[in-house]
């Protein structure tokens, strides 16, 4: 449906049932209407089909509209405030008119914010009426110290959700992205206020967020971003991939980046020019790495079957993965205390279990 | 074939097999359940509704499944399951159907934006649509119930799925859902009404589901052209009372409780206007719904001669 749409003209009904009920599970019907307008073929699918790809991009659009109405709160509330503010993901791709912003739920709107100027725009989000939507102490130290981004907050009455970063990916990861060169390379979007991520970092943004910030699972919906990011920064912007494998260098996000075309050019056909393949062969990872990590992707990343329950196939791949992004994302001492609490708790749950079972 | 012909095995079969589809007109549902009385409340309720082939496009999967667990020993349950999706608290296991109702309602709100959906109840009768806007306390369900029983077609007591493009109203059809007196009344009214199992206790208290007749099924493909709208009010020992409404107010009080005006944005705007603009508009006020049923039946004879 997503890579060659003309192929499910020919589809049976409950083909269609099928890819529907898959496509809404990972949020993709919005990309799909998309998709099938540009390529008109939307009056050659099933009209039951058609409408409910309409439904789902008539959600995306007004939810648009509500990261639009945000936007301007934002830029009336931070009105005093002379620094940069870069959106990040699908706020930047609606605002920059980007076909990843197309048909998308938007959810939240995420800022990028420089960490020096983050207490001051935190304070003048405040005095506009946002609030915190995390009031545990715990959670709040959590964010603070551990994670990328402010706990959310939200203006009472807006339908958005607004998350302020001040880097892309959690500072207890291994992978450092240099916020500042972020900030520094970034562009701004015609007629606003706003900046957007360098094409380069935006791309890496999306990849870090899976490879270096994610287990995975499920996440088909952020490769079709990818590849639309890929796609079309690659046919505007002059020497996009030598940008991309240069910056991906400087931010050490060079393994995930490869994880990304990997799957990428593998499964969506993203269109890779000639350095970019000979990149992947000079920078794979070691042959069993690459195997492993190739079948557990091909396990866990699709999106799960509507009716039946993962196979254990998926589900031990899913553990794994997620092993790996803890690995990833905790340095060895805070992962020791962490493995520790929940070896606790599960064991602590098993027993319980067992007594009811008993009982 | 009928819903009504099918064996319990048959049931059974389908509802913990490919589904037993439900097609109510302006959307397929498939249901899947493990539970082992819904399958027959259904056959009560959609027993007009004809059997069909599991090989097909469907708007919405609903499954309703018992809670497993140690809780089910004490205090059994069931739950609503849209692909993998949760979106209310269990019910206590004898209360399948209704769970099964407001989970379809809710998920075809969710995915019904192709449409301006309306909450109302809509009936049909000499081609003359009839929205009936869904105001807390008006009656709106006895009465879209009440008009079925007496040789309207019933479109939908809930939804009015609204055509963007020209305005015109589409079958959402489903059973009716009674509460509380408003069963008696129309038990007593129209003792020949089919109803599905009665369910005391649910959090709107006692609900029980009147079946579609057999004519609103046969026509559940066909839309119509609203030409009255009509905000029903109950008040105990109220004389009968018919008072215009107009489109302005009646505007605003239509899309004010519509599931996705503001989603739609300028698109809804224009369906509700087309909707209104060809309508004549009523406040009615009635204590008996005989009275309620005569009236209409004479602004359903002048609205399609006039």
């Amino acid at each position: 449906m997503l890579t060659q749409p003309h192929r499910c003209v020919d589809w049976t009904s409950a083909q269609w049932d099928l890819a529907i009920r898959t496509a809404r599970l990972v949020k993709l019907l919005g990309t799909a209407y998309q998709r099938m307008r540009d390529t008109h073929l939307l009056d050659a699918i099933p009209l039951a089909v058609q409408q409910q790809l309409e439904s789902s991009y008539r959600i995306s659009i007004h939810r648009a509209g509500m990261v639009r109405i945000e936007l301007d709160a934002v830029r009336h509330a931070l009105a005093d405030y002379d620094g940069p503010i870069v959106l990040l993901k699908g706020a930047a791709y609606s605002l920059q008119g980007l076909a990843a912003g197309q048909g998308r739920i938007f959810e939240d709107t995420d800022l990028l914010i420089p960490k020096s100027r983050l207490d001051d725009v935190e304070e003048q989000l405040v005095v506009a009426g946002w609030e915190t939507e995390t009031p545990d102490p715990y959670d709040q130290r959590y964010y603070r110290e551990w994670s990328h981004e402010l706990p959310p907050m939200r203006a009472p009455g807006h339908a958005m959700q607004l998350d302020v970063h001040h880097t892309i990916i959690p500072v207890t990861a291994r992978f450092r992205p240099d916020a500042a060169r972020l900030v520094s390379m970034s562009r701004p979007i015609d007629g606003t206020r706003f900046v957007a991520l360098h094409p380069a970092h935006q791309l890496l943004h999306a990849v870090a967020h899976v490879f270096a910030d994610s287990d995975c699972v499920s996440r088909l919906r952020d490769m079709v971003d990818m590849d639309a990011l890929a796609r079309q920064h690659a046919t505007i912007e002059p020497d996009f991939w030598n940008n991309v494998l240069d910056e991906a260098r400087l931010a050490t996000l060079e393994r995930p980046l490869w994880y990304a075309l990997d799957v990428c050019a593998g499964w969506l056909e993203t269109p890779l020019p000639p350095s970019v393949q000979t990149w992947r062969v000079e920078h794979s990872p070691p042959a069993p790495i690459r195997w492993l990590m190739r079948s557990l992707l091909g396990q866990c990343m699709p999106p799960p079957s509507p009716d039946r329950s993962d196979s254990i196939g998926r589900r031990i791949s899913a553990k794994l993965l997620m092993l790996r992004y803890i690995w990833l994302r905790m340095p060895p001492r805070l992962l020791a205390y962490h493995a520790t609490k929940k070896v606790v708790r599960a064991l602590r749950n098993r027993f319980t279990a067992r007594a009811d079972t008993a009982a | 074939m009928q819903i009504a012909t099918l064996t319990d095995d048959d049931l059974h079969r389908r509802l913990n097999g490919p589904g037993l589809i439900l097609d109510v007109g302006a959307a397929s549902i498939r249901v899947f359940s493990d539970t082992p009385d819904l399958g027959a409340a259904i056959r009560t309720v959609y027993g007009a509704f004809p059997v069909l082939d599991a090989d097909r496009f469907c708007e919405v999967a609903a499954r309703v499944r018992r809670v497993g667990g140690l809780r089910r020993l004490v205090r059994p349950q069931v739950e609503f399951e849209v692909d993998g999706l949760l979106p209310f608290e269990p019910f206590p296991a004898d209360t399948p159907l209704p769970l099964l109702e407001w989970g379809v309602n809710w998920t075809l709100a969710e995915r019904f934006n192709h449409r301006l959906l309306l909450h109302a109840g809509v009936v049909e009768k000499s081609g003359v649509g009839i929205v009936m806007p869904a105001i807390p306390g008006s009656g709106k369900s006895t009465l879209t119930a009440a008009l079925m029983l007496s040789g309207y077609r019933l479109l939908s007591d809930e939804f009015g799925a609204v055509h963007l493009d020209d305005g015109s109203l589409l079958p959402v059809l489903k059973g009716a859902a009674l509460k509380n007196a408003s069963i008696d009344v129309i038990h007593k009214a129209f003792p020949a009404a089919r109803f599905g199992p009665s369910y005391p206790g649910t959090r709107k208290g006692t609900v029980a589901h009147l079946a579609p007749d057999a004519a609103s099924v046969a026509a559940r493909h066909q839309s119509v052209q609203g030409r009255l709208i009509i905000f029903p009010l109950y008040q105990a020992d109220a004389e009968i009372k018919l008072e215009p409404v107009g489109q302005a107010e009646a505007f605003a009080k239509l899309v004010v409780n519509a599931f996705n005006y503001e989603l739609l944005g300028p698109a809804g705007f224009t369906a509700a206007s087309r909707l209104v603009r060809g309508c004549t508009c009523y406040r009615l006020t009635y204590a008996r719904l005989g009275d309620a049923i005569a009236e209409t039946d004479r602004l359903v004879l002048e609205t399609a001669e006039g």
